[in-house]
C-alpha cells in the first residue's frame, strides 16, 4: 500500500489554505516533541494562596540553592586536607591556605561570604516557617508528613552548618569540631563507633577532613534535596494552607490563589533576586568568620562559642552542674551526652512529635485547611512562646558567667521565667478568648 | 482508570457473597500464605541489603597523624611566648612564680594536642618543689584549658567553664566535667630544666 488514503491527504493540503484567522497556531519545537502544554495544563493552574510568610520556606529553598552554587564554586578552590605545607615561609595545613587562597581573590571571597550568609539566611528561613507552620496550627491533619519532613530538614540544615565550620581548619574550626567529636563519642555503646566513622578516626587525624567535607557536599546536600523534594510534593498533593480570608471567598474544596505558572512562578523568581541581592550586600560590608579573627590552629583553645543556631545546646552544657552523670555497667551517661546530645534530641524530638500531641488533632475530624489565628489557641501559643524563651534564655545562659550570675541564679532564670511568659500569654489570650466569645471563633477546618 | 486489586478478588477469583464462608476458606488459605512468606522474604532481603552496608561502613579507615605520646625522661618545653618562654625551648622550674602556670609539651611531640600539660606553682620552692603538673585537656570535651589560672586561681577551660583546683589534684570545682584532670608526675632535668618522670594517671580528655 503505497498510497496513502485520499481523504487524509486532500485535508492536509487543504489546511493551510483555508485557515485564516481561526487557524490554530503552530506547535514550537519542543512543544511538538513534549508536549509541555499538557504539562501547564495539569500543573500551571495549581492555584498556590497568597500570604507575606507563605515565602520563608521558599526563601529557605532559595538558600539551599545559592549555597549549592556558591559551594560549588569554592569546592573547585578548596583542598580537603590538613597536612601542613609551607605558604610564603609559614608552615599551615593545606585546608587553611587554600582558604587563605579564596579570601585572597576579592570575587572568590565575596562568594565564600555569600556562602556563609546564606547558610544563616536558610536556617533562620526554616525556623520562621516552623513558627509560621506551628502557631496557626497548619501542622495538623493532613499536613503531619510534611511537619515530619521539616524538622528533618531543619535537623539536616543544622548538622550542615556545623560540619562547615570544621572546613576551614582554623583555630575555631578544631575546637568546634573536636567538641562535636567529644559530643559524638559520648553516646553510650556506640559513640565511638560513630565518632570514627564520621570524623575519620580520632580527631584531629588525616582522615578528618576528607571525610566531613564529603559529607558536608555530598551527603548533607543529597539528603536535603531529596527530602526537599518530598516535602515540596506534599505541598503540590495535599494544596497549601490558606489565610482565613479565603474561606469567606472561595467555595468550599478550592484553594483560593494565584496560578503556579507563570504568576507564582514570577513571585519566586522575584524572591531569589530579592535573596541574592540582599544576601551580597551582606557579604559585601558585613564579614563572617574571617580566617584572620582565629588564625591557624595553636595548643591553646580560644574562647569560642557557636553561631547563634546551636548556641542553645553551648548554653544548656554550661549550665550542667558537676558530678552530673552515671555509670550503669558498660554504659556511661557523662555531662556531654546530657547535654549536647540527649537535650538536642529531645528538643527536636518534641518538635517532631508535635502533630500527635495537639488534641485537636484527635478531635477533629475535618481537615484543616485554613490558618486559625494563633491567639484562639492559648495552649498551643502559651507553650510555644514559652519554649522560645526557653531557647532565648539558653542564649543568655551561654554568657551567664562574664556577666556575674552564678550557676543557681541562672538555672532560676532559665527556668522561671519560660514558665512566668507561657503562663501570661495563656491567661491573656484565654481571657481575650473568653471575652470574645463563641461568635468571633474561626473554624479552620474545610467544610467539605 | 484505576486498577486496584483487592485481596478479596485476587484471592478467589470468581468469588461470589453468596459463597458460604466454609467452602471460601480452603480456596484462599493457601494463597494468603504464600502472599505472607513472600512478603516476609521482600521484607527479609530488604532489611539484609540495608545491613550490609554496615560492613563497608565499620571498616571505613582513615589516615592517622603518627602522634608520640609523653615518655618518662620527657624535656618539658614551652609552647609559645606568653609565659616569657620561647616555643620549643625548655621550660625551667624558676621561670614561675607563686600562682603562676605555663603550657608546656614534651620535646619534639608538639604534634600531639594530648601530650599537652600544664604546670602550676602551688607553693615556693627549688627545682620542681612546689609545682604541680596535669594534664591540660579538659575531661568534658576535649578543649585545652586556660594557660593563665582564673581570679580565684583555679584552672579554667574557655569552652563550657569548668573549673579545676591545682591544689586539689585538679579535682572539679565546678561542672560541667565530671572528672580531674590526670596528673603527671615530673622530675628536675638538666639545666634547671624539667621532665616527665611518669605518665599520666588517667585517660587524656573526654572517654
Amino acid at each position: 500500500m503505497r498510497k496513502t488514503h485520499p481523504t487524509e491527504q486532500s485535508a492536509a493540503d487543504a489546511a493551510p489554505i483555508s485557515c485564516t484567522s481561526t487557524c490554530p497556531r503552530k506547535a514550537g519545537w519542543l512543544e511538538e516533541r513534549l508536549q509541555l502544554s499538557a504539562f501547564q495544563e495539569k500543573y500551571g493552574h495549581k492555584a498556590f494562596p497568597v500570604h507575606s510568610t507563605f515565602f520563608l520556606g521558599e526563601t529557605a529553598a532559595i538558600s539551599f540553592l545559592i549555597l549549592v552554587v556558591t559551594g560549588i564554586y569554592l569546592g573547585l578552590i578548596y583542598t580537603p586536607s590538613i597536612s601542613e605545607i609551607s605558604v610564603a615561609g609559614q608552615r599551615l595545613p593545606e585546608a587553611f591556605a587554600s582558604v587563605q587562597l579564596i579570601e585572597s581573590i576579592p570575587a572568590a571571597n565575596l562568594i565564600r561570604n555569600v556562602h556563609h550568609w546564606a547558610a544563616h539566611v536558610m536556617i533562620a528561613a526554616i525556623l520562621l516557617h516552623a513558627f509560621r507552620v506551628f502557631f496557626t496550627g497548619t501542622y495538623r491533619k493532613p499536613r503531619e508528613l510534611t511537619w515530619l519532613l521539616g524538622v528533618l530538614l531543619l535537623g539536616m540544615t543544622l548538622a550542615a552548618g556545623f560540619v562547615g565550620y570544621a572546613l576551614p581548619w582554623d583555630a575555631f574550626a578544631v575546637t568546634a569540631t573536636g567538641i562535636g567529636f567529644g559530643l559524638a563519642r559520648s553516646i553510650p555503646v556506640v559513640g565511638h563507633v560513630l565518632g570514627d566513622l564520621f570524623f575519620g578516626g580520632a580527631f584531629p587525624s588525616l582522615g578528618s577532613l576528607p571525610r566531613l567535607y564529603t559529607i558536608h557536599v555530598v551527603v548533607i546536600p543529597l539528603s536535603i534535596l531529596g527530602v526537599m523534594s518530598l516535602h515540596l510534593l506534599l505541598v503540590l498533593k495535599q494544596k497549601h494552607s490558606m489565610p482565613g480570608y479565603a474561606k469567606k471567598l472561595a467555595e468550599p474544596g478550592k484553594v483560593l490563589g494565584i496560578s503556579l505558572w507563570p504568576n507564582h512562578a514570577l513571585l519566586a523568581g522575584q524572591l531569589l533576586f530579592l535573596v541574592l541581592g540582599g544576601l551580597s550586600l551582606l557579604a559585601a560590608f558585613v564579614p563572617v568568620h574571617p580566617l584572620a579573627a582565629y588564625g591557624p590552629p595553636t595548643p591553646e583553645t580560644p574562647a569560642v562559642k557557636p553561631d547563634w543556631y546551636l548556641l542553645w545546646i553551648f548554653g544548656f552544657l554550661k549550665l550542667i552542674p558537676a558530678g552530673v552523670g552515671m555509670t550503669l555497667g558498660p554504659v556511661t551517661i557523662g555531662p556531654e551526652f546530657l547535654g549536647g546530645v540527649l537535650f538536642p534530641a529531645s528538643v527536636i524530638g518534641a518538635m517532631t512529635l508535635v502533630p500527635w500531641l495537639d488534641r485537636t488533632n484527635r478531635r477533629v475530624l475535618r481537615r484543616f485547611e485554613y490558618l486559625e489565628p494563633p491567639p484562639q489557641a492559648p495552649l498551643r501559643l502559651a507553650l510555644g512562646v514559652g519554649a522560645l524563651a526557653f531557647v532565648a534564655m539558653l542564649l543568655f545562659a551561654s554568657y551567664y558567667d562574664q556577666i556575674g550570675l552564678t550557676l543557681g541564679q541562672i538555672w532560676l532564670l532559665v527556668l522561671s521565667l519560660p514558665v512566668v511568659v507561657a503562663a501570661a500569654i495563656f491567661s491573656w489570650s484565654w481571657v481575650t478568648r473568653q471575652r470574645r466569645g463563641s461568635v468571633a471563633r474561626f473554624d479552620p477546618t474545610s467544610d467539605a | 482508570m484505576k486498577h486496584i486489586l483487592t485481596p478479596d478478588k485476587t484471592a478467589s477469583p470468581g468469588n461470589d457473597h453468596d459463597h458460604p464462608s466454609s467452602l471460601e476458606e480452603p480456596l484462599r488459605q493457601p494463597r494468603d500464605r504464600r502472599r505472607t512468606v513472600l512478603g516476609w522474604m521482600v521484607g527479609i532481603a530488604a532489611g539484609a541489603f540495608a545491613v550490609s552496608f554496615a560492613v563497608p561502613a565499620a571498616v571505613l579507615k582513615a589516615l592517622m597523624l603518627d602522634k608520640p605520646g609523653i615518655a618518662i625522661g620527657d624535656v618539658l618545653t614551652y609552647v609559645d611566648t606568653t609565659t616569657g618562654g620561647q616555643p620549643g625551648q625548655p621550660f625551667k622550674a624558676s621561670d614561675l612564680p607563686i600562682g603562676g602556670s605555663a603550657q608546656l609539651f614534651p620535646m619534639g611531640k608538639a604534634d600531639n594536642q594530648d601530650s599537652l600539660v600544664l604546670v602550676v606553682r602551688i607553693a615556693a620552692g627549688d627545682g620542681v618543689g612546689g609545682l604541680v603538673a596535669y594534664s591540660a585537656i579538659c575531661t568534658h570535651l576535649g578543649c585545652a584549658v586556660n594557660e593563665k589560672l582564673n581570679r580565684d586561681n583555679l584552672i579554667l577551660c574557655p569552652c563550657h567553664g569548668s573549673v579545676y583546683d591545682p591544689v586539689d589534684h585538679a579535682a572539679v570545682r565546678r561542672g560541667p566535667s565530671d572528672r580531674a584532670l590526670p596528673g603527671i608526675p615530673i622530675a628536675d632535668g638538666p639545666n634547671g630544666s624539667v621532665i616527665a618522670n611518669g605518665l599520666f594517671d588517667g585517660p587524656i580528655g573526654p572517654q
